[in-house]
């Protein structure tokens, strides 16, 4: 055995131009694949992150008929029993308070959604990245207002100015209300800019009378566990509408799943041209070592030993290989990092829930995969056709050209 | 290295001499050909997928929204008012009708107004339909879930958020109080005959009656606020807007879906060039794939050339034979690659790829979203993957005459 492992050892050695053309169109495969993959996988992660950061959360809590009647009508009482939300498995939560209302400036009048922020809770909303001219929320009392940088603009007015803010109270009472503008914010997304106005959740409480919340988003830290915490919590909360990001925003849901699909049908493609370029190089390296094998056999080595030291040969520069590639590949996402800026392409503008930004996204599952499908996929590709070769006389494999 | 050894005397004779050296070592051939045919399909099926998958989105987005093109007053994309109608209608479809550039043609008008069930009221986005025409036009008809879609005027077709909210069942009256173009009062009853379930969005604040209800309610004789029109194929509209354009008054604009909603085309131009990104990956990956086995099996053959050195051949004779082996082993790999994808992929071009549906999805609710993506091999798909492959096999070659032309006869010869 030892013996045989360090004859591999040299073979490869001897041939060394052969075995490196092999160890390169190994690591091109799986440094190839294992990019292809990542970046994928980060469309479909994009596309789960743009949903939930507006303002969803992996999953929500909001009262049961807020998704009919969005609005101040139909909210959570604040002093409920949140202690279950101390749950492991939830990494944040936050309270907001929304409403539809109308915003008027001097000149231009609009529809906007006014949403009263704990500023310290929003950790993963939108909010958390926003570019901000002037001060953003500081604090959940802030009666001050920060609006997106498309609405000023439409709104013709700029910081400092005062803005009229017209809604539909608790009881369908009319609600007017004057703020000030200490904050314009640019956001990836030009909707944010036109949808949303921010203000303090406690200052907006006090205005609108409400002591409560229209909706809770909770973030899991592991998303698979999304449809197990929403479990719990619709238990504790009967009351409540307890809903995953995916019922909550279906088309982005369906979306999501529907590039998923493709993307679960490009992984099946990539592992497709793996085995077909392991297998090439492999097979060919067999194949043209008929006379050698054929030499060996005439002095007198066993056909087993002969397919077992091409099984090892082949196993180590898989190996090597994939040490190599990975590695690689890992230096090539590493290198793109931050991602690949697609906004020349397009028109700059993020839509229907995708980035101009193509970020790498590593799943280790994949990565699992990708590795023990090449070393079977190697024994395999060696094996047989090793063992096809041996079944030639040696008379045969010594003519063979 | 016993047989046809005689050099080439003239350019004719490499043809049949590397045709024979092909099927000497068939084998090696026939791997080279494997590789050259597998790595076509792969690449032809994953352009062909997603070229594939752009159909459904459209047809989705336009089916549930504003069609493919329309006709509508210059200011209303920008200011949805309602004074920003359009006149002649009812001229204009038949015309419109005789046109062989487009399928379907209807008209729609809008307005926000308030829609009531005493006590409860609300505001709603209230559109005016031709029935008979939107049913050929919209998805939308089809999402009905209690009664059946408008067959008559003075009704109206609502969402069931709409009916939850303001506590509506089938026969109810619905009173819609608006503003006319003029300032004045616009108002309509109107009898609950259907309700649809969509998107929430839709179903909260959508109203649909007839055109002649809503021209009567708003005091727009033969008015409305745009002429939709599916045509036959969403990526080549040009006949389809000429066709509008003839009819086009003053003041009037034509808008496609691309600009009509931006967001699913912004949306597919980001796939587009991130997808082409990945193809390139995959691409680069297939070509180096091949390369390799040309370059394994054509180091092989050191001895090979040696001798032919020996016998006198050129080494730009070698050179060019090696070339013609290596286009015609190309030929025979794309010819095989082709069979495979008339095998594979054009079978689903017909039945589709499935993607396994949700519970969610099965719901008619959701039904909007495709559920199959069925590849598309445009003449772009085709030839890519042949073209690069044919381009990567000839750099192969030349790399290897490199080396080929430094080769030192006596050690060609000793190699094994």
């Amino acid at each position: 055995m030892g013996l045989v492992l360090q004859l591999a050892i040299r073979n490869i050695w001897r041939q060394r131009r052969r075995n490196g053309l092999v160890l390169l169109a190994i690591v091109v495969s799986v440094g190839g694949v294992f990019v292809m993959n990542s970046l994928a996988r980060g469309m479909e992660q994009d596309f789960l992150r743009m949903s939930v950061e507006n303002l969803r959360g992996h999953i929500k809590i909001i009262a049961s008929n807020q998704l009919d009647e969005p609005g101040l009508r139909h909210t959570i009482p604040a002093d409920s029993d949140w202690s279950v939300l101390t749950n492991p498995a939830i990494e944040s939560w936050t309270p907001r308070l929304r409403s539809p209302a109308v915003i008027m400036s001097e000149r231009e009048t609009r529809g906007v959604e006014i949403v009263g922020i704990d500023p310290t809770r929003e950790t993963h909303s939108f909010i958390k990245d926003l570019v901000v001219e002037g001060r953003g929320i500081v604090e959940s009392s802030d009666q001050n207002l920060l609006i997106g940088k498309r609405l000023a603009e439409e709104l013709k007015t700029r910081l400092g100015r005062r803005l009229v803010m017209l809604m539909n109270g608790p009881n369908d009472n009319a609600i007017e209300t004057g703020f000030r503008v200490v904050g314009i914010f640019e956001s990836p997304s030009g909707r944010y800019e036109e949808t949303y106005v921010l203000t303090g959740l406690h200052s907006l409480q006090a205005i609108t009378k409400v002591d409560g919340f229209t909706g809770i988003s909770v973030h899991v830290r592991d998303l698979s566990q999304t449809n197990q915490v929403q479990e719990i919590l619709a238990s504790d909360f009967p009351d409540l509408n307890v809903i995953t990001w995916d019922k909550l925003d279906p088309f982005t849901g369906e979306m999501y799943r529907f590039i998923g699909f493709t993307v679960y049908i490009l992984i099946v493609v990539f592992l497709g041209t793996l085995v077909f370029g392991l297998i090439n190089a492999l097979v060919t390296a067999v194949l043209v070592r008929i006379k050698e094998f054929g030499m060996l056999r005439v002095v007198g080595m066993k056909s087993r030993l002969v397919v077992m030291q091409v099984v090892f040969e082949c196993v180590i520069i898989m190996l090597l290989a994939l040490v190599i590639g990975l590695s690689a590949g890992l230096l090539f996402v590493w290198w793109i990092g931050d991602g690949i800026d697609l906004s020349a392409f397009t028109s700059g503008v993020e839509a229907f829930g995708m980035s101009a930004r193509m970020v790498p996204h590593l799943v280790i599952e994949d990565f699992v995969i990708l590795g023990v499908a090449s070393v079977i996929l190697g024994l395999i590709a060696s094996y047989f056709p090793a063992r096809r070769v041996l079944k030639a006389s040696i008379l045969q494999s010594l003519r063979d050209s | 290295m016993n047989e046809h050894i005689n050099p080439p005397t003239s350019r004719t004779l490499f043809v049949p001499v590397a045709w024979r050296n092909l099927w000497r070592n068939r084998r090696r051939t026939l791997l080279t050909v494997a590789a050259i045919a597998v790595g076509m399909l792969i690449v032809q099926f994953v352009m062909s997928m997603q070229s594939g998958s752009y159909g459904p989105m459209i047809e989705l987005g336009t089916r549930m929204g504003g069609g493919h093109l329309q006709i509508l007053h210059k200011s209303l994309h920008e200011e949805p008012r309602i004074e920003h109608f359009i006149a002649n209608v009812s001229d204009r479809l038949i015309t419109l009708d005789e046109t062989n550039q487009l399928d379907f043609v209807s008209a729609r008008a809008e307005a926000f107004a308030l829609v009531s069930n005493d006590p409860n009221s609300t505001a709603a986005l209230v559109t005016g339909v031709i029935p008979e025409r939107e049913v050929l036009l919209s998805d939308l008809p089809t999402k009905v879930v209690q009664g059946s879609y408008l067959t008559d005027d003075y009704q109206a077709f609502i969402g069931a958020a709409l009916a939850r909210n303001l506590q509506l069942n089938l026969g109810d009256e619905l009173v819609i109080l608006g503003t006319n173009a003029e300032g004045g009062i616009g108002a309509a009853v109107a009898e609950i005959c259907g309700i649809f379930e969509a998107t929430t969005e839709l179903e909260r604040v959508l109203v649909q009656i007839s055109l002649t209800t809503f021209q009567e309610a708003f005091d727009m004789p033969d008015q409305a606020h745009r002429i939709v029109a599916q045509v036959d194929d969403p990526l080549n509209m040009d006949d389809g807007i000429a066709a509008l354009n003839r009819v086009l008054e003053d003041e009037e604009t034509v808008m496609d879906w691309t600009e009509l909603m931006p967001e699913i085309s912004e949306g597919i131009q980001i796939d587009i060039v991130s997808n082409a990104i990945l193809q390139a990956v995959l691409i680069l990956v297939v070509v180096l794939s091949v390369m390799n086995t040309f370059v394994m099996t054509l180091f092989e053959r050191t001895r090979e050339y040696g001798v032919l050195f020996a016998i006198g051949m050129k080494r730009t004779a070698v050179y060019r034979l090696t070339l013609v082996e290596v286009v015609l082993l190309w030929l025979v790999g794309i010819v095989f690659g082709g069979l495979l994808t008339c095998l594979i992929v054009v079978p689903l071009m017909f039945t589709g790829i499935v993607i396994p549906a949700s519970e969610e999805a099965l719901s008619s609710q959701f039904a909007f979203m495709p559920t199959a993506i069925y590849p598309d091999l445009s003449w772009w798909v085709i030839l890519t993957a042949p073209v690069v492959i044919g381009v990567g096999a000839v750099i192969t070659v030349s790399l290897v005459a490199i080396r080929l032309a430094r080769l030192d006869i006596t050690e060609a010869l000793r190699s094994e």
